[in-house]
């Protein structure tokens, strides 16, 4: 039996995937983007391309079976590639002049924002591409620094605040989705459960019915039996009020075609329901009308008196 | 204690066989029938009886005690009419039952007392 992986997973795969298709086919538009720069290698956006893509293939190899340690690791990885060949990039771009410094760290904070397997690597990945940033930008030469707009490590921290903020949001909606799936789930549980209670009391309701009538013939045509009638019906009093018991305080929902159901068919749907995602019971046929065919050999003899 | 004939409508052999031995010793007459088939097949000693007892789920895909209860109304049937049931009172068909107003439902499993009474008063709470 496999379980389907819960929404986080599916998320932080998505998030992971996404990021690694970005990286992969993004990081090649780079190079025709910095062709002109003197001194601009071509090598890092190809490393950083090629780590994207093998990751999106691992990924999508494991999309039965994701885990959220393989999407955390995936994304980290491909953050850490990217960030390197932003810093290579960078340097020859602002050395070339005429530069918008950081654009693409400024993107980065915000797919990281949107696209995070967790808050922890969501926190870190948005510090990453500051800091680097920041970092990077204080050790260019003073001649470099004057040629880039002004204030370039309180934009980044803005940036990176921004993207914290959006951080926090997406994380705490995805929060509220996992708790409104875990409530659809436990929902789903109890109805089961409840259809479960009630096939136990139908079933056990006739065979009762029949040893409570069985034991009142008994008593008047063997008054000898007292004491073994007596405790006879206080075990059927036992297990009736037990019956009571298995009365599910909420009823379960009715659908069309449950008006006649077999409650042995029910309770075996819901043991194989146990492991299985949500769905609704097997339902036996619904109620042959009176004026339909013919019912099929039941378990009774013929009509006597 | 009254003499009645009773049909009794219940797709489970051994209850029914215990009804009739209870009936019996009631000094009731009891018509044991399985299904709704039965209950059409044995239209004159159905009509002949004055009152009735029937389960309301006659098993999965099978007509209703209710479609019975309508078929007994719709021959002329004047005698009390009472549902058995094993379901919970939210069921679909037992809620149905509560509706009609000139049947009682009794929940199995029934206690002699109650069943009693449902053979020497005809049913009436």
């Amino acid at each position: 039996v496999t379980r389907a992986p819960g929404t986080a997973v599916r998320h932080a795969w998505r998030g992971a995937l996404v990021a690694a298709l970005l990286n992969g086919l993004a990081m090649p538009m780079d190079i025709l983007v910095g062709r002109g720069i003197p001194g601009m290698p071509v090598w890092p956006p190809l490393a950083s391309a090629l780590v994207g893509l093998s990751l999106a293939a691992l990924l999508l190899g494991r999309r039965h079976r994701p885990t959220m340690a393989l999407s955390s690791w995936a994304f980290v990885i491909n953050n850490v590639a990217i960030l390197a060949t932003l810093w290579v990039t960078s340097a020859a771009y602002a050395a070339a002049g005429n530069w918008v410094p950081f654009q693409a760290h400024k993107l980065g904070i915000l797919a990281v924002a949107l696209l995070a397997p967790t808050l922890p690597i969501g926190i870190g990945g948005v510090v990453a591409y500051v800091g680097t940033a920041i970092t990077q930008y204080q050790l260019f030469a003073p001649a470099v620094r004057a040629s880039l707009p002004p204030g370039q490590s309180w934009v980044l921290l803005i940036y990176g605040l921004f993207g914290g903020v959006l951080l926090l949001n997406r994380v705490r909606e995805l929060a509220l989705e996992r708790a409104v799936e875990r409530a659809r789930t436990e929902a789903a549980a109890t109805e089961r459960l409840a259809r479960a209670f009630l096939a136990v009391r139908d079933l056990a309701n006739t065979p009762l019915q029949t040893l409570t009538l069985a034991a009142a013939a008994l008593r008047s045509r063997a008054p000898q039996l007292e004491g073994l009638l007596d405790r006879m019906d206080r075990a059927i009093e036992r297990l009736r009020r037990l019956n009571a018991i298995l009365e599910p305080q909420r009823s379960p929902r009715w659908d069309q075609g449950d008006e006649s159901f077999d409650p042995a068919a029910l309770l075996g749907a819901s043991r194989e329901a146990r492991y299985s995602p949500p769905s609704r019971p097997a339902r036996a046929p619904s109620a042959r009308s009176p004026g339909g065919p013919a019912p099929a050999p039941g378990s009774g003899d013929r009509p006597s008196r | 204690m009254s003499h009645h004939r009773v049909v009794f409508l219940e797709d489970d052999r051994d209850l029914r066989d215990a009804f009739a031995d209870f009936a019996s010793i009631m000094g009731s007459d009891c018509l044991k029938l399985a299904s709704y088939q039965d209950l059409l097949d044995h239209r004159g000693e159905v009509l002949d009886c004055d009152r009735a007892i029937l389960d309301v789920n006659l098993g999965a895909g099978e007509p209703s005690g209710l479609d019975a209860f309508r078929w007994l109304r719709a021959q002329g049937f004047s005698g009390k009419v009472v549902f058995l049931t094993g379901h919970a009172a939210t069921h679909p068909l037992v809620a149905e039952a509560h509706q009609i107003g000139n049947a009682r439902v009794v929940a199995k499993p029934a206690t002699v007392a109650v069943l009693h009474s449902l053979l020497d008063s005809g049913g009436e709470p």
